[in-house]
This record gives structure tokens, sequence and C-alpha cells, in this order.
């Protein structure tokens, strides 16, 4: 009897599962259809074409064996420019005109980050890849099957302890059934620093991940740029320890580069600024998530990010958005292309 | 000082021609802008954007009055000399004139969206006399993309919403469109209807139990499809709900199985 009642009770546990996984609301889609213009460049209902918009059409595709296909004005194929083949001799006729297929080709990206990181490869603004570097910091994507046409580039590290470098960007032009290399990209150092406000005499900390066997640079600007150079470590990172007896009191920036065999020079890592004042204040640990343009906290700066500023864009930011726009923005009060200038500083994607 | 200019330009129609828009940075990193072009006597008509640098757009190309806008991104900054932006399709007549106004932006990729200076320069578009062979072809589809969900409680009244993008590189996007549907169908997407919409988009199931079917249409009518996959089949609370519910029918159940015993054991 107990048995029953059990089966009674699951049957009806089951079924209710059932029905709350297939009930949801209907929705209706409601599309309007507008005609065409003519004119615009675009081919729209109605239209053959739209010059030079000719609706992926061809001569070939439409039967010819070549030439060269265009738009009248009123927006239908003209194909007084196609050629057709004389029929093979012999008797029975050739076959069709022939159809080329797509075809791609393949992008290779090597260079130099730090030893054993992960690197980050976007495409487009788009994350396409992620791999381990080698021991001395060497790595290599290789994309396949892309269409055609100019790539947009951007690549980034992240160091042992957590430290992103900046964002290298380049471009790759690739042209069908092609394999496009593009090589010698490297990465800035990453950079950091021990303390934010330092008294005057004392040091200040500089310090960071490079590649193994490179040269750092480091620069200090205040009124006038000031260069050091230093060997890495085995193990790519530095230090150095900066005096600053000879620096003027204020508001200073340091940022550094590195060179490989006085081959390859990679481009400034990010600026850090202290002051050199009366006091020294440490720096607190830095999270790992970026310090500004990460509107949602996901840690990440990327399209989600750029979709919240992009709804407040130009709009009166409501007192809660303000608060956000405070704390991880320029804090002017209003999303504006600066705002969104940061957030490309800090993408990640 | 940064500077645009146009170059190569192509006479497509007897009145049409295509002007590419470029930018030389003179050495400085930049990775936002916002560009108006005053039109005197010409009629702006359409945008490529195959080989441009930019990577996402802020604003496409529009017209405001007589100035003609857009602004776009490229995380990572770009530091060159011929960096495209876009190329613009005009109808147009002679002695029609282009002039870059002051009052667009270029901003470097310092972390702090510092200005850069602008040369402004008016450009007279030169007399073409025969049609170029300028032919665009766009067999290849879009690229493939992702389709990211969230919501954020500032925004949509706090609801879900996708949001994506995608370039085209031969001929760029036309449109997107958006289906969601409760199974993956069997038969083609094509005989589905499909709604053309702008990112961001607000999910019209917002217990994320149906899969988001996003397409990307370039200027060719090439398609690229995408799908989101339901996020969740059955919500926490109705979980919670479902077992309270068991519970109270296990209860009933045995109330009344041993109110029937008793009364057996009466008899």
């Amino acid at each position: 009897m107990k048995l029953k009642y059990l089966l009674i009770f699951l049957i009806l546990l089951l079924t209710l599962l059932i029905l709350t996984y297939f009930t949801k609301s209907s929705s209706v889609n409601v599309k309007a259809i507008v005609p065409g213009i003519c004119g615009n460049s675009i081919k729209e209902i109605g239209e053959e074409c739209d010059a030079p918009d000719l609706g992926g059409q061809s001569c070939i595709s439409l039967g010819f064996s070549g030439g060269n296909l265009s738009c009248n004005s009123n927006c239908t194929l003209n194909t007084s420019g196609c050629t057709s083949l004389p029929p093979s001799g012999g008797g029975g006729g050739g076959g069709g005109p022939g159809y080329f297929p797509l075809q791609y080709g393949t992008i290779i990206i090597s260079g130099k980050a730090y030893p054993n990181s992960e690197v980050t490869l976007l495409s487009d603004g788009q994350i396409k890849s992620t791999l381990k570097a080698g021991a001395r910091g060497d790595f290599e994507f290789t994309l396949r099957d892309l269409s055609p046409g100019l790539y947009i580039f951007s690549l980034y590290s992240e160091d042992s302890k957590g430290r992103r470098s900046s964002l290298i960007n380049f471009q790759v032009m690739l042209r069908a059934g092609e394999t496009a290399k593009s090589s010698g990209i490297f990465l800035s150092p990453t950079i950091d620093i021990d303390k934010t406000s330092v008294r005057k005499g004392d040091v200040l900390q500089i310090f960071g991940q490079a590649t193994p066997d490179a040269e750092v640079i480091i620069s200090i600007s205040s009124d006038e740029e000031i260069f050091f150079r230093l060997p890495t470590e085995k193990d790519g990172s530095y230090l150095y320890v900066l005096k600053t007896d000879d620096l003027e009191e204020g508001d200073h920036y340091t940022k550094s580069r590195q060179i490989y065999q006085n081959q390859m020079i990679s481009p400034y890592s990010r600026t850090l600024s202290f002051v050199v004042g009366t006091t020294t204040v440490l720096k607190k640990s830095e999270k790992k998530c970026p310090n500004k343009g990460d509107l949602n906290n996901d840690c990440r700066v990327n399209l989600i990010d750029f979709s919240i500023a992009a709804y407040w864009y130009k709009r009166k930011l409501s007192p809660a958005f303000a608060k956000i726009e405070r704390e991880k923005l320029n804090g002017d009060g209003k999303i504006n292309l600066i705002d969104f200038s940061i957030m490309a500083y800090w993408y990640t994607g | 000082m940064v500077k645009v200019f146009f170059d190569n330009l192509k006479k497509v129609e007897n009145n049409k021609i295509v002007v590419p828009v470029y930018v030389d940075t003179e050495g400085k990193n930049i990775n936002a802008f916002e560009l108006r072009l005053k039109l005197d006597d010409i009629i702006f008509r359409d945008y490529l954007d195959k080989d441009s640098i930019i990577v996402f757009w802020l604003e496409k190309p529009y017209l405001d009055k007589n100035v003609l806008v857009f602004s776009g991104i490229i995380p990572g900054g770009y530091t060159g000399k011929n960096g495209l932006l876009t190329k613009l399709i005009f109808e147009y007549r002679d002695g029609a004139k282009i002039e870059v106004l002051p009052s667009s932006q270029f901003l470097l990729a310092d972390g702090l969206g510092t200005k850069a200076k602008i040369e402004v320069t008016s450009f007279n578009l030169p007399y073409l006399g025969k049609l170029d062979n300028f032919v665009l072809e766009d067999r290849h589809p879009p690229e493939r993309f992702k389709i990211y969900v969230t919501r954020d409680k500032n925004m949509f009244g706090g609801r879900y919403y996708i949001t994506f993008e995608t370039k085209d590189k031969q001929s760029g996007i036309a449109y997107y469109q958006v289906r969601e549907l409760t199974f993956l169908p069997y038969s083609k997407m094509e005989n589905f209807h499909f709604e053309n919409v702008k990112p961001p988009y607000v999910l019209k199931d917002q217990t994320l139990r149906s899969y988001v079917v996003v397409k990307a249409v370039d200027k060719f009518g090439n398609e690229r499809i995408e799908i989101l996959k339901p996020q969740r089949k059955i919500l926490v609370d109705e979980i919670i709900l479902l077992l309270l519910f068991g519970i109270l029918i296990f209860i009933f159940f045995n109330l009344f199985y041993n109110k029937r015993k008793n009364l057996f054991k009466r008899k």
C-alpha cells in the first residue's frame, strides 16, 4: 500500500517537473516589410541590386563564364558586361560554368611574452585563443580557415603575480588561400611600484616581469624624462631601486619597455604614477582585476561593459550608475568618448 | 597632430563615388575617435567597413543636418600613417567639398582619454572622369561571434539582455536578426521567422530557458548564425516550490492512508 502511494507521489512530482520545463509564454514576432529605396547602395526587397551591392551575384553565378556584372540605375542587374565561352567543339557540349569554392587562409602569429605565462589573443576585439608561452617566453598561434580581409589582433599576457601586460595591437591582411605570418611580436613588461608616495631621499622599488635575457629600460618622467637600463633576472623578472634624492617634489610617472638582443623592442608598459614628497605611503597590493572600465565587476573589460556604457551614452545617468561611473571611469558624471577610451585601454576581451 | 585625409577615391556610378577616410596618427597611439564631417553639395548614401581599423563602432555613420558623424573604438589603439576608418559612398557633383570639423576628436590610448590635437582640413572632391573598376564581391559570411547574456539592475528594468558584435571582412554587416526557440529545429533555420534587432536585445524569455539564435547578415546577404543555449532548465525557486508541493502531497497521502488503515482495524 505504502509503495502505491509513494509511486503516485513520484508520478505527480515528475508530471510537475515536465510541465514546468515545457511551460513558457509564447511570443509573437511581428515583421514589417518595407519596400527598398533604389539608390541607397543596399539591395533590398523588390530590387535585384543597388550599386555597388549586387546581392551576392556575379556573372558566373548567373550562368556566364566571366566578365563584370553591374547594376542599372533602376536597380536591375546589367549582364551586358558578362561573357560566355563558345561551346566546346565535337558536339555534346561542355559542362556548365565553373563554381569557384570559397578560399580561406591561415595566419601564424609568433613572438615573446613571459616564461610559462598565459598569452591571450584577440581578433577584432573578441578572444580568439589562449595558450601558455614556453620557458623562454616564446609563443606561436596558428589560426586556420579564416576569411580573407584585414584582421586587427590584440595580445596580452599575465605574469606569475597576476599582473597583466598592456595590450599590443597589430594588423594582418590575409589574402584568399594564403598563409600570412606575423612574427616578432614582443610584449611590453609588466610594471609595479612599492609606494604611491615616497619621502624625498627614500627609495622607490620599480619591478615587474619581462622576457629572460632581455634588457629593461625604465623611464621616469616629471619635467624631464630620465632612463635607466638593467638586465632581467634568469626568470625574466626585474627590480630597480630608484633613489629619489635627485627628483623634484611632486608628481612623477614611470613606465618600462624591453629590448631583446638589440633586435626586438617592445612598446611601453602601463604608466604608473607616484608622488615625491614628505611622507611615504606603501602601495596596497592591487587586485588582479582591471583598475578601470569593469562596469559589471566580472574582472573583465569586454563587450558587456561596452554595452552598459553605450546604454548610458548621451543619457542622464541614474544615481546608481553615476556611482559606478565615479569608481570605474573618469568620474565626470557622464558617459562620453573619454570613458570609452578608458575602457579601450583596460580592455581584456 | 592627428591628420584625417581622403585618398584612393573611386567613381562607381555616373554620380556615385566611394571616398576612403584615413587617419595618420603621427606616431601617437589613438584608441577612440569621433569624426564630424561637414558635407557641401554632396549626399551621403552608405558606408563600407571592409579593411577598417575600427574594432567596435560606437556610432555608425549618420547625418546630423549636413554633418556626417561617426565614432569608434580600437582596444589597444592604432599607431600608423594610413589607418582606414571607413569608406563613404556619396552622390556628388563637381565642386563638392568635405570639411573635417574641429569638434572631431581623437583620443590617446593613455588610460585617461587625453585628446590628441587634430589637423582641421577641407577636401575638394576632384573631377573623376571615367568609371573605376570597383567590384565589390562578397561570398564569405560574417565572422564567428560570441553572444553574451547578462543583466544590469540599472538597465532595462533589470531584465536579461544579450549583446553581440561581429565583423564582415568584405562588405560589412548589414543587420542582425534574433529568434528565441524552445527547441532547436531539425529543419533549416531559413524557414523560421527572425526579428530585425540591434544589440543589446532584451530577451523575451526571461527564464533563460530558450535557445537564442542570432543571425548576422552582411551587405551581400551572406549569413552567420550563432546559437546561445538555454542558460537554465529549471529555476531554483521552482525546485523549492516543487519540493514543498511534493512534501505536502506525501503528508496528505500518509494521513489518508493511516486514516483508512485505522478504519479497517476498527472493523
